[in-house]
């Protein structure tokens, strides 16, 4: 986990190599530091109820460190229930008890897309127009 | 996980067309548990794409299926049986599922966040509950019905 307490201080990035995965492979979560207390976490496979949970759980970690910007991209997701949509509202919460911006990145293709405009989340969540790199990833 | 044809003894569901050879009938019995969603959702989008529905058609079935199951399993008693049964029609797939509950109150989750999402997924749906009395489970059935074409939109 990175540094706590030490807000001005930069956090120390995870290493890209220690991905975090869930249940059977259908769900896995890779923390990039895009710069100082900007984190960008990448989602792949199915978030459902089965996967939801854990996955709601790292993330309130990771705000537990209170980043400055956390960005949850989706464009990996091949599938999102409406559990999957409460993890965001449940982690959109979250993040604003913890003064975080949160972002969503990743969310054009349909999987994604139509859950979020059906329960007009899309307008909820500010949403960036591409994924964002890992080139800048601070070392 | 068991796969049931049309023709075995289980309990008919109501359709009163099985005899008719267009129609396909498939019943899956489940724990009533979150690893078991995943394998529903996808034989749902399975039927789908052999009915040859449209990919926007078998998408919001699989995400409709995935809600309906979620709703059932959160509710379901401890150690409850999932019931799904798929009704394969032309150009339409019914979906009927239930469960086993405990809650003495109505335990229909029509108000909750997932059941409007289910509206707005599938063409139909619709929830029937019968409570449960001390000593005696409830039982909560919801069905569902996709059309093989996306309505357009207004």
């Amino acid at each position: 986990m990175v540094a706590e307490g030490a807000p001005d201080l930069p956090i120390r990035p995870r290493p890209s190599t220690e991905p975090l995965s869930y249940l059977n492979g259908l769900l896995s979560a890779d923390v990039r530091q895009l710069e100082h207390a900007v984190l960008v976490v990448y989602v792949a496979g199915e978030l459902d109820m089965l996967t939801g949970p854990p996955l709601q759980d790292h993330l309130g970690e990771l705000l537990a460190t209170r980043p400055d910007r956390l960005i949850i991209d989706l464009s990996q997701v091949s599938f999102m229930g409406s559990t999957g949509l409460s993890v965001l509202i449940c982690t959109r919460q979250n993040a604003i008890a913890m003064g975080t911006t949160l972002q969503l990145s990743g969310t054009s293709a349909r999987a994604i897309s139509v859950p979020l405009e059906l329960t007009g989340l899309n307008q909820l969540f500010e949403i960036l127009p591409t994924p964002p790199t890992i080139g800048d990833v601070q070392r | 996980m068991t796969y049931l044809d049309s023709g075995t003894s289980m309990p008919n569901h109501g359709a009163d067309s099985d005899s008719d050879e267009s129609v396909l009938s498939l019943e899956l019995r489940t724990t009533a548990s979150t690893v078991s969603i995943p394998t529903i959702r996808t034989v749902a989008a399975d039927l789908a794409a052999r009915a040859d529905f449209d990919l926007d058609s078998i998408d919001d079935l699989r995400m409709a299926v995935d809600d309906l199951c979620a709703m059932l399993v959160r509710i379901a008693a401890a150690d409850a049986t999932l019931y799904c049964t798929f009704t394969v029609r032309p150009e339409r797939i019914e979906v009927a599922a239930e469960t086993d509950v405990d809650d003495l109150a109505d335990p229909l989750p029509t108000g909750s966040f997932a059941w409007r999402v289910l509206q707005c997924l599938a063409d139909e749906v619709g929830a029937t509950s019968v409570p449960a009395e001390p000593g005696r489970r409830g039982r909560v059935r919801i069905t569902l019905a996709k059309d093989a074409l996306t309505a357009p939109q207004p």
